[in-house]
C-alpha cells in the first residue's frame, strides 16, 4: 500500500462524524456519511470503511444499520472496521459473520481507534477481548480446530490479556513470530465465523436453536482480501 | 419425678457453681481445697463414734476431750477456708495446721492409753495425720519434706510406747503409708496442676488467635468500605463510576451492619455462596466471579469465565474467592488507572485444578520493593489460603498486575 490510508465514516452522530477525521491526522478521510446508504450511492475508493453500529435515529429511522450495512459495505468491496459502544459479544460475532475485518470500541483511547482502523486497512483482523474469548471457548469446544498448538498457546495468552513480551519470555519465541501467529489466527476467527452455520455455533456453546438467528446476518458476502 | 429432676438439676447447678473458676489452674486450686476440706470431714465424721469411749478410757479425759475439738475445730476452719476463698491454706496456715497436727500426736501420749494407739480411732491422731499429709501435696519439694518429717517422726513418737514385736511391722507400715500415700499425693497434683496449666495456655492461645481472628475481619470489612468512600469524595470521579459506587457503597453497608449486629457475618445479604443451615454446600465458580465483578462495570471489565462452566466450589470457598475478586478490582480502581481488566476462568480437567485470573493493563507496580496492603496481603493472599486455595499476584511497573487464583476441581 503506497500514500497515506484512506477511510471512508458512516456515523450518525454529527460531533462524531466531523471530530474524528480531525482526531486521526494520520487517515485520510475521503468522505463521511451519516447513512450507509448514502455511502453506498457514492460509493468513493477507500481502504477502509469506519463504521457505526447503530445508525437509525429520530432523523433516519429508517436507516440500514447492524449487520445489514455491515454486508452491504463488504459486498461494495470495503474492508469494514466498526466503531461501536456494542458489547454483546454474539452482536459482534455476527457483524464478523457479516464480513466486518475490525471491531474497535468507542470508548477505547484514540491511539487505539487509529491503530485499529490502520490495522484493518492494511488487511489485517481486529477482534475485541469478548470475541478473543468466545473464540478460545469455541476452539476448546472443538469447533474451531485448525489452529496449530503455537497458536493456541497466542490464543489462550491474549484472552488472559498477557502481553507479547509475557508470552515471549514463557514461549521462548520473537514477540514479531508471535505477532505473526496471532494475525494468522484472527483471520482463522474471522473466516470461521463468516462460514460456520449459526446452528452449528449454538449446538457447540449449548445454546437453544434460532438464539442468534435474531441478529445473524441473512447473507454474508466475501470480505475483500 | 419432676420436683426430684429439679431439685438435682438445682443442686448441680450450685455444685457447677462452686467449682466455677476463671482459669483451670484457679479451678483445680478451688477442687484440691474442696478436696483437702472433704478428706478432714471425713476424718471427723470417723473420729465421733469412738469419741466417748476416748473419753471413758483416757487417763487425761479432760486433755483429750480439748484435742478432739481442737481437731475438729480445726478441721471446720480448713473446710470454710477453702468453701470461702476457693483455695488451700497459705503458708501460714500450712505451717499451723502441721503443728497442731504434730502437737496432737506428741499430747495424744498423755491423753490416749497405749493399747489405743495402734488400730482404733480411740487413737485418732494418727488417723487425722494422714489427712494432714495428703493435705501438703502442693507444697514445695523442701516444705513437703520437711512437714511430713515432723508428722511421721510425731507419729512414731506417739506409738513408740505401744510398739511390740506383734505390731512392730504395722507400726513400720502405718508410717511408711504417711509417706508414701503423701508422696503420691503430691505427684498426682503436680501433674494436674500440670495440665491445668497447659489448659490455661491453650485457652489463652485460643483467646489470642480469636482476637486477631476478629481483627482481621475487622480490617477485611473496613476495607472495601474505605476505599469506596475515599473514591466518592473525590470531586472528579465521574458520574458512571459514582453511580457503580453508590450501589457499592449500599452492600457495604449493609455488610458492616450485619458485622455490628452479630460480630460474626460480614458477607453481603444477597451474594451467591452466602452459608445458612439450608443452604447449598456448593456453589458455581462462575456465580462466584460474577458476584465478585458485580459494580465494577466502570473499570472496563472484559469478563471471560465460560471455560470454567460447571466448576463447582465450597461454598465457604466460593465466598472467598468473590471477595477476593472485589478486593482486587478494588484495588485496581483505586490505584491501577487501568482502561482493562480482564477476569478469566479455566477448568484444566487434565491437572485436576481450576484458575482464575484478574488481569488489568494499569500501572503495575514493583512487587519486590512495593509493601502489600490490607486488600491483597489479607482479604486476597490470607484469606484464600484459609480456603485451601492459592493467589499469587504479579506485576511490573507500566504493564499492568495479574492476580491469579488457583483451587483443585472437585472430583
Amino acid at each position: 500500500m503506497t500514500g497515506p490510508l484512506t477511510a471512508i465514516l458512516i456515523e450518525d452522530a454529527t460531533a462524531i462524524r466531523f471530530g474524528l477525521p480531525t482526531l486521526l491526522p494520520d487517515i485520510t478521510f475521503a468522505a463521511a456519511y451519516a447513512r450507509a446508504e448514502d455511502a453506498l450511492h457514492a460509493c468513493p475508493p477507500a481502504d477502509v470503511a469506519v463504521l457505526d453500529l447503530h445508525l437509525a435515529n429520530s432523523g433516519q429511522q429508517d436507516a440500514t444499520q447492524g449487520v445489514a450495512a455491515v454486508a452491504d459495505l463488504v459486498a461494495a468491496g470495503y474492508r469494514v472496521c466498526l466503531y461501536t459502544q456494542e458489547e454483546r459479544r454474539f452482536v459482534l460475532a455476527a457483524c464478523m459473520a457479516a464480513g466486518a475485518r475490525g471491531l474497535i470500541r468507542k470508548s477505547a483511547p484514540l491511539p487505539e481507534v487509529g491503530k485499529a482502523i490502520i490495522q484493518v486497512a492494511e488487511g489485517d483482523v481486529v477482534i475485541p477481548q469478548s470475541l478473543i474469548a468466545l473464540t478460545e471457548l469455541l476452539v476448546r469446544k472443538g469447533s474451531l480446530t485448525i489452529l496449530s498448538p503455537r497458536q493456541r498457546q497466542v490464543l489462550a495468552g491474549r484472552a488472559r490479556g498477557q502481553t507479547y513480551t509475557e508470552m515471549s519470555r514463557s514461549m521462548h519465541l520473537s514477540e514479531s513470530t508471535l505477532r505473526g501467529y496471532w494475525r494468522d489466527l484472527t483471520t482463522i476467527t474471522a473466516d470461521h465465523f463468516q462460514h460456520t452455520a449459526p446452528a452449528d455455533i449454538e449446538r457447540t456453546l449449548g445454546l437453544a436453536p434460532g438464539d442468534l438467528m435474531d441478529f445473524w446476518p441473512t447473507h454474508r458476502p466475501d470480505p475483500p482480501t | 419425678m419432676i420436683t426430684g429432676g429439679t431439685a438435682n438439676g438445682s443442686g448441680r447447678a450450685r455444685l457447677r457453681g462452686l467449682l466455677a473458676a476463671s482459669t483451670s489452674a484457679a479451678g483445680v486450686e478451688n477442687v484440691l481445697a474442696l478436696a483437702y476440706g472433704g478428706a478432714r470431714v471425713a476424718t471427723i465424721l470417723q473420729m465421733i463414734p469412738s469419741l466417748p469411749r476416748g473419753m471413758k478410757v483416757s487417763q487425761e479425759p479432760r486433755l483429750y476431750l480439748v484435742l478432739w475439738l481442737l481437731a475438729a475445730a480445726n478441721a471446720v476452719g480448713v473446710v470454710t477456708f477453702a468453701l470461702v476463698r476457693r483455695r488451700g491454706l497459705s503458708p501460714v496456715g500450712v505451717v499451723v495446721d502441721v503443728a497442731l497436727c504434730v502437737a496432737f500426736l506428741l499430747l495424744g501420749t498423755l491423753a490416749v492409753p497405749v493399747p489405743d494407739r495402734i488400730g482404733s480411732w480411740v487413737g485418732w491422731a494418727p488417723g487425722y495425720a494422714l489427712a494432714v499429709v495428703v493435705s501438703l501435696a502442693g507444697l514445695p519439694a523442701g516444705a513437703w519434706c520437711a512437714a511430713v518429717g515432723a508428722v511421721s517422726a510425731a507419729y512414731v513418737y506417739f506409738v513408740a510406747g505401744a510398739v511390740t514385736a506383734a505390731n512392730r511391722s504395722t507400726i513400720a507400715g502405718n508410717t511408711l503409708t504417711l509417706i508414701v500415700l503423701g508422696a503420691v499425693a503430691q505427684v498426682v497434683v503436680r501433674y494436674i496442676r500440670h495440665v491445668a496449666a497447659a489448659a490455661d495456655r491453650a485457652h489463652a492461645r485460643v483467646a489470642e488467635l480469636a482476637r486477631r481472628e476478629e481483627e482481621q475481619r475487622a480490617r477485611l470489612t473496613m476495607h472495601n468500605a474505605t476505599t469506596i468512600m475515599h473514591l466518592l469524595i473525590d470531586p472528579a470521579l465521574p458520574p458512571d463510576t459514582r453511580d457503580q459506587l453508590r450501589e457499592q457503597a449500599a452492600v457495604e453497608v449493609r455488610r458492616m451492619r450485619a458485622y455490628l449486629s452479630r460480630g460474626s457475618d460480614t458477607r453481603s445479604p444477597s451474594a451467591p455462596g452466602d452459608r445458612h443451615p439450608a443452604g447449598p454446600a456448593e456453589v458455581a465458580l462462575r456465580e462466584v466471579l460474577e458476584a465478585g465483578m458485580s459494580g465494577f462495570a466502570d473499570l472496563g471489565l472484559e469478563p471471560a469465565v465460560d471455560l470454567a462452566d460447571g466448576v463447582m466450589v465450597g461454598a465457604n470457598a466460593g465466598e472467598a474467592v468473590r471477595d477476593a475478586v472485589a478486593g482486587v478490582l478494588h484495588n485496581v480502581r483505586r490505584h491501577a488507572r487501568a482502561t482493562m481488566v480482564i477476569v478469566h476462568a479455566d477448568a484444566e480437567e487434565d491437572r485436576g485444578r481450576w484458575i482464575v485470573t484478574i488481569r488489568d493493563d494499569g500501572v503495575g507496580f514493583d512487587t519486590a520493593t512495593t509493601p502489600r496492603g490490607t486488600g491483597l496481603a489479607q482479604q486476597v493472599v490470607a484469606e484464600l489460603r484459609r480456603h485451601r486455595l492459592t493467589a499469587t499476584i504479579s506485576s511490573t511497573p507500566g504493564l499492568g498486575t495479574q492476580v491469579t487464583i488457583e483451587g483443585k476441581l472437585a472430583r
